[in-house]
This record gives C-alpha cells, structure tokens and sequence, in this order.
C-alpha cells in the first residue's frame, strides 16, 4: 500500500511538472505582435524568426489593423487574450493611456539618443515615455519637375511662379493642398507662430490655446490670400488634388508619402523637397504622425516586449526595416547613413520632419480640428475677419474640451 | 404505485398544501398530488439547474448594479452585457417557479373538486400540445433577446452611465448617473439654439427627402402603367438601376459631381448654359436642395417599383365601372388609383420618414453635413440632422453617454410619431378601404 502511495504521489508530481512545464516555458519565451496585414505585419514576422534564432524568444504576430488594435485591447487585455506590443499612431495615444492600456516604459533605463527628439516627444504623454517611435509621417512639397525644376527657396517665389502657370481654363494649377483640412494648414500657423496647445514640459497644457495669437491671424490671412490669388479655389479637396497631379495639370502640392505609392502606380513624375521658407524666415512648421510600438498593460511579459521592440528599432534593424517596407526611420543615426542619403524622396520627408512637431497626442485635440477647419472656411469664404473669428473658434474649443471632459 | 397524497385526506385544502409545497420546493406539490415524475423532474431542475445558477446570477446581478468595484480587473462594458444576461436568465427562472406554483395549485384544485388526477403520458401530451407554439418560438425569441433586446437594453442603459474617454473602462469602473447626461445635453446654453435650428431642417428633410421620392415614384409608376408607352419593361429596367448601387458609392460620386469648380454638373452648367457655378457644397440652401435631390435620385425607384406592384394589382372592374359611368382620366385618379395606392402605401410612407429622419449616410458621405455656418455652436453644419449632428457632438469627443442619451431622445420622437401616425392611417385599423 504504501510503496503504492509513494508511486502514486511521484506520478501525479511528474503529470504536474509535465503539465505545468510547457505552459511555463511557453509563458516566458512566447511574445505576441499586433500589425496592420500587409507588409508591416510581414516585416514583424521576418525580424521574429531572426530573433527566435538569436534569442529562442518565440515572436507571434496577428494581423490586426492598426486603428482598431485599441478597441480590442480594451476588450481583450483585461480578458487575457490581448497582445503584449500593439501598434498605432502617436495621436492616438493620450486616448489609449486615458483607457489604462499601456505601460509606462522605464525612460532612465533607455538610451534614447540617436531617436529624432520629435518622434520621442511623440511618444509622451504628461511627460511620461509610453513608446519606442519607428517610423514618421510629414508632410512635404510633391511637384511635377517636368513644370518645376527647381524648387524655390521661399513659398513667395513658389507662390509667384505657380501664379504664372495658373490658368484654370486650360486646366493647369500651380500650387494646390487641401486648405480646410487644419492637418494640412497648420504648417502655416506653426511657422507663423500659432500652437495649438503649449508645450510645460511635462506634457501639452490644454488650457493654453495659441490658435488665436498674431501668428495665428497672419497664417489666415496667408490662406486667403492663396484663395484671392486664384490658385486654390473652392471645391479643392484631396481627390482632386491628387487626380489633378497623376495627370500632370498640376505643377505643386503639399501631401504625405503615403501619397507616392499611388502616384507611383499611377507612372505620374514626382519629386519630393521640403516646404520653401515662409516670408518671416521661419520654414512651416507641419504636424507629424508617428507611429511607435507600445507594451500593453496587460502583457505579463513587459521586460521581455520592451527588450524586443528595443531591438526591433536598433539602428541596424531600423536601416532594414527602411529597406523593405520604405518607412521613414524615425532614428538620426539612420537618416545619417550614406546609403539613406541616396533616396532624395525619402530624405525630403526626413528633413520635413525635423522642421516639425508631433501632432498633439492629447485626447483634447479631438475638439480642435473641426473648429478650426470651420474658422478657416468662414475666413475664405468670406464671412468674416481672421481677427473676429479666430478668437471665436478658440472658445468653441475651449466648450467641446469642458464638454469632453465634464 | 402512484399514490396520491392529498386525495385521501378529505379536505377541500389540497389546492393550498400543493402550492405551499411547490413554494418551498419545486416539484413538491406536484409530488404531493401523485405527479411523481413531473415532480421528480422539477426538483431535479431545482436541484441541478436552479440552485446551482443562483450566486452565478446573483454575482452578475450585483456586477449590474455595481458596474464592477477594481479598474483594470473588472470591465464595466462586459459586466453591464453580462448582467443583462443574467437579467433575463433570473425572469425566465422565475417565470418557471412561478408556473411550477401554479401548476401545483390548479392541479390541487382539479383534486379537490373530486377531478382525476392526470398520469404522466396526459401531461406530456399536454405539454406538447400547450408547449408547441413556445418550442417554435423559442429559438426566435433567443435571436430576438440576443440580437435586438441585448443591444438596446445595453444602449439605454449607457445612456444613464458616465461612459466617455475620460471614465473608460478597463482603467475606470463606470457609475450610474441617473438623468444628468439628458440634463447636461439639453442644458448647455450655447447648444440650445443649434438644437432648434439642426431639429427644423431634420423635420423638414425627412418630410421632403419621403414626399419627394414616393411623388416621384408614383408619376413614374403611372406613366410606365399605360400600356401606350413603348419600352415599359427597358425604362424601368433603367430607372431602377440607381437603386440597384450600393448608396454609399453613388453617394461619392455624386459629391465628386457637385464640386464646386471641379465638378461635371457645374461644368456643365458654365460651358452649356453659360451660367454662374453654383455652390452646391458650399452654401446653405444649395447643400439642402442637393441632399434631397441625390437622395430623390437614391430613393424614388423603389417607390417606383413598389407602387407598380400595387398599381398593376389593381381589380379592372372598378375602372370599366367608372369608364361607363362618364369619369374622366384625372377623376379615375383622383377617386380610384389615388386612395387605392394611399391604402397600401400609407405605412410604407410612414416608414420612409422614420428612416430619412434618421437617414445619416446621405448627409455624411455628401458633404459631411457641412457647409459651416457662422454662428452655429457645437459642430454642426448647414446640412446637419439631428442623428449627425450627435454623432459628431458625441463620438468625435468620444462621449458614448451623451450618444446614448440622444440617441434615446431621438428614438422616442420617432417612436411617438410613427405610432400616431399608425393608429390613424386606414390600413392599420382594417377598416374597409373605400369610404
């Protein structure tokens, strides 16, 4: 009987261990990866194998697009089943730590120096690190160097010899973007001056509005005056912006590289500069999106997440990840590289970039772009002065933030 | 072998010492009354059903009411859905008790008053004759609590919630709030004027964008019925295909059409008739007209089909009766197709209106319920109903409660409306049609 006892305990300690043993390994040594399918979701699965091989950490990655990787977070993360690194853009992310998703990554413990410093403030929220930044979004001059094959030092010149080619009847523009997306415009507030919300420091102060300062009024006044001169006119959105540009009517614009793999299908000729000086020396001071890599607050296994993005956005993993999926790195010591200095279109978004700030992260922003794009629509099309309205559109702001936030 | 418990005692009491038993104990009563194997089965179902899912319901119940007591742990959203559930699970189990009671006590009266009592194979051919309409229904009823119940009850009850960005689930644990999301909504001053303007033009697209497509359909219908037209079957082949495309994409191409400088249709009007471009997308009055008449353009070929259908249903003999008695074409219309049509369509149109009332694609994917208007707080444009005109106030900010509380608001108009308008119209009354 007893010896009996004895065999029976050993095996019901071996079928523990053999139970537990897998599940614990497993536990340790398996990291799941949210992407959006398609090449970025092909590239995390490539570096995982590579880090599998180095490491034995096994990467899983799952196909879910990037918007909406929040929403089941919310849904999944408290539930277990969520993923330990997500993935979307910075803008989102005052949104998303407001819902508790996301881990305070250990800033003191990272070296953070060869990051371009606009993508880490990216990655802020009230002063606090959430993400390691991989690839940027700026806005930059698109032109057709057939109809310009210089591009000037100043928007003045620019402006100038794009009223010479205007000329509606033939069809042939000179200079185009979508004014009354505030996304698009605010290049000039910034450049002008304007903020939307003032930078403390420790994070972006919703209360200290700059959309309505000098800086502010001049920006207006330069966008009417670019509806005045003809060139943008009513009815100018994105689509026919784009459409007027694969057909070669159209000499400039202003658009993202998201735009070329379009234009590229389309065989239309581009090139790709930074935006040309405003009258005042300042170059436009654009919004840039960021896209970083966040460890959930759920994840069981932060350390082991924080270690592979670590090495997922290195220099020479960043270099690669440029290569296959042409994003643009969001590290200096990559844009650096003799060998990223070839492609002109990529480094003119690159320079853009660092003439740029990270759109505002805030959740509070949500109530700005709305007022704004009516502002500057009631200033073009006439309904009152810049000096009028602004301040207007300003306290509109200010009631849908008390709204938001009551 | 079944022996029957109160049948021996005499007394005219039964009815009452079933019900008490089956009270305390399902099943109990019908046991007493010699039901053994209903009984048995009861309190097998109490045993193994009833009592086992008291603290499952009991937990999610309490989650109902608390919403959830450790953020990051407990998800308010799912605790809510779940105490939904657990709701309707605790009246269906209820239900049952109370039919067992029931059941014991009619049972025990059948008894009293000197009744046989019913064996096993009676009551299971009773069940299955009462019971068959219910199991038919039954997996109808689960879609319905499922599908329609569920989500609505989980919208109202938003509605009474903070759930916005700032007090989201998992990091916040939600909390009741009672009436204050409809006080705040419908308080705050500089909204109250916005409200009453978008409320206006709500009403008055819906009662546009409805009378609009059915008139339309039905001078279509009535020219396409007289047989002296040639091609009937390739023109109405033709004019249902608007129809036929999925909205959201003629919407787009449509609103590609009306660009101001841009657009075929002003270009048209400059290079053809030399006339000025209209601001179709940019000014108040031309943005309204445009939605109606994209939406004219969407809509009338249903209506065109539909009354159609009626019209060629129509019995001959009343028009041969009206041709001999001397009635012209217009009085043939006017006293015979007219209030025939009216009779089958009154609660179609009623319908239509419910829907345009809320009818948030065309607005939004035409111009964004732009144009901007000076003056006009809150978001909202010149074209804005009131279904769009909340989904930007609320879900741009990322206030669900708001959202919800509207959306309840909103609801109730309609509901209101459509059900004065139903009980008034001839065909819900079944009344005969002519009179």
């Amino acid at each position: 009987m007893v010896k009996n006892r004895k065999v029976m305990l050993m095996a019901l300690v071996l079928g523990l261990v053999a139970l537990l043993a897998p599940t614990l390994c497993l536990g340790a040594t398996k990291l799941v990866v949210w992407e959006s399918s398609g090449p970025e979701e092909q590239w995390v699965r490539k570096m995982g194998e590579l880090y599998y091989k180095e490491t034995g950490i096994e990467i899983e990655v799952h196909p879910v697009d990037q918007l909406s990787q929040s929403d089941k977070l919310a849904l999944d993360g408290p539930a277990g089943k969520g993923a330990d690194i997500v993935v979307w853009p910075h803008d989102k992310l005052g949104q998303t730590i407001e819902q508790g998703l996301l881990w305070e990554l250990p800033e003191d413990k990272l070296d953070l120096s060869n990051f371009t410093a606009s993508a880490i403030d990216a990655m802020r929220y009230q002063g606090r690190l959430y993400g390691i930044p991989y690839a940027l979004e700026a806005l930059a001059l698109v032109y057709n160097p057939d109809l310009l094959p210089e591009v000037p030092e100043t928007f003045d010149e620019l402006i100038a010899i794009a009223k010479k080619f205007n000329n509606p009847r033939k069809n042939q523009w000179g200079f185009m973007f979508d004014m009354l997306d505030f996304y698009f415009a605010y290049g000039f507030f910034g450049g002008y001056g304007a903020y939307v919300f003032k930078d403390t420091g420790s994070g972006l102060d919703p209360d200290d509005i700059g959309l309505a300062n000098e800086g502010a009024i001049q920006a207006v006044k330069y966008l009417k005056n670019l509806r005045d001169t003809g060139l943008i006119p009513e009815g100018t959105t994105k689509d026919i912006i784009n459409g007027l540009f694969i057909e070669g009517n159209l000499m400039a614009h202003i658009n993202g590289p998201w735009a070329y793999a379009e234009f590229e299908e389309a065989g239309a000729k581009y090139a790709v500069a930074p935006l040309p000086k405003l009258n005042n020396g300042n170059y436009p001071q654009t919004f840039i999106g960021v896209k970083g890599y966040y460890v959930s607050a759920f994840s069981n296994q932060k350390e082991e997440a924080l270690k592979f993005i670590l090495w997922l956005t290195n220099k020479e993993n960043s270099f690669k990840h440029y290569q296959d999926t042409t994003i643009i790195p969001s590290r200096e010591d990559v844009i650096n590289m003799p060998e990223f200095q070839k492609n002109k279109t990529i480094q003119a978004f690159a320079i853009q970039a660092t003439r740029s700030i990270p759109m505002p992260n805030i959740p509070e922003m949500r109530e700005v772009w709305d007022p704004m794009a009516h502002a500057i629509t009631f200033v073009l099309r006439n309904n009152g002065i810049p000096e009028e309205i602004l301040p207007l559109s300003v306290e509109q702001i200010k009631e849908g933030i008390m709204m938001m936030k009551r | 072998m079944q022996r029957n418990l109160i049948e021996n005692t005499g007394s005219n009491i039964g009815r009452y010492t079933s019900a008490l038993l089956s009270t305390l104990y399902m099943g109990a009563g019908q046991i007493a009354n010699g039901q053994w194997l209903k009984g048995i089965f009861l309190i097998l179902f109490e045993t193994f059903v009833l009592i086992p899912s008291v603290p499952l319901l009991l937990k999610n119940l309490k989650g109902l009411i608390t919403l959830g007591e450790t953020p990051m742990v407990d998800h308010s959203l799912f605790m809510m859905i779940y105490g939904i559930l657990a709701a309707v699970a605790a009246i269906f189990l209820i239900v049952c008790y109370l039919v067992n009671i029931r059941d014991a006590y009619e049972h025990g009266l059948a008894i009293d008053k000197g009744g046989k009592r019913k064996g096993w194979k009676e009551t299971l051919s009773d069940m299955i004759d009462a019971g068959f309409p219910y199991l038919i229904l039954a997996p109808g009823i689960l879609c319905i609590i499922l599908f329609t119940f569920l989500p609505m009850a989980f919208n109202i009850m938003i509605a009474f919630t903070d759930y916005d960005l700032f007090h989201s689930p998992p990091r916040h644990i939600l909390n009741w709030v009672g009436f204050r999301n409809f006080v705040e909504f419908l308080t705050t001053a500089s909204w109250a004027n916005t409200f009453k303007q978008v409320m206006l033009w709500t009403v008055v697209w819906a009662v546009l964008s409805t009378l609009t497509t059915y008139l339309l359909g039905m001078i279509i219908a009535l020219i396409l019925n007289n047989p002296r037209i040639k091609f009937r079957k390739v023109i109405r082949t033709i004019l249902i295909l608007p129809y036929a495309i999925p909205a959201f994409i003629s919407i787009l191409m449509w609103k590609g059409m009306l660009n101001t400088n841009f657009g075929i249709v002003n270009h048209l009007l400059t290079t053809t008739f030399n006339m000025q471009p209209i601001p179709w997308l940019e000014n108040v009055f031309w943005t309204r007209f445009a939605v109606i008449m994209v939406n004219l353009w969407l809509g009338f070929p249903y209506s065109m089909m539909m009354i159609t259908g009626i019209l060629q249903g129509l019995p001959n003999d009343l028009y041969e009766a009206a041709t001999v008695d001397g009635a012209s074409g217009f009085q043939k219309f006017r006293y015979i197709t007219f209030p025939l049509v009216m009779f089958s369509v009154a609660p179609l149109v009623i319908m239509s209106f419910a829907y345009n009332f809320n009818n948030f694609n065309v607005i939004f994917l035409l111009n964004d319920g732009l144009p901007a208007v000076f003056g006009l707080q809150g978001k909202a444009g010149g074209s804005d109903i009131l279904i769009s005109w909340v989904y930007k106030l609320t879900f741009q900010s990322l206030k669900f409660n708001y959202a919800a509380a509207m959306s309840l608001i909103i609801f109730l108009l309609i509901v209101g409306f459509s059900i004065y308008n139903y009980t008034r119209t001839r065909s819900f009354k079944e009344e005969e049609m002519l009179r």
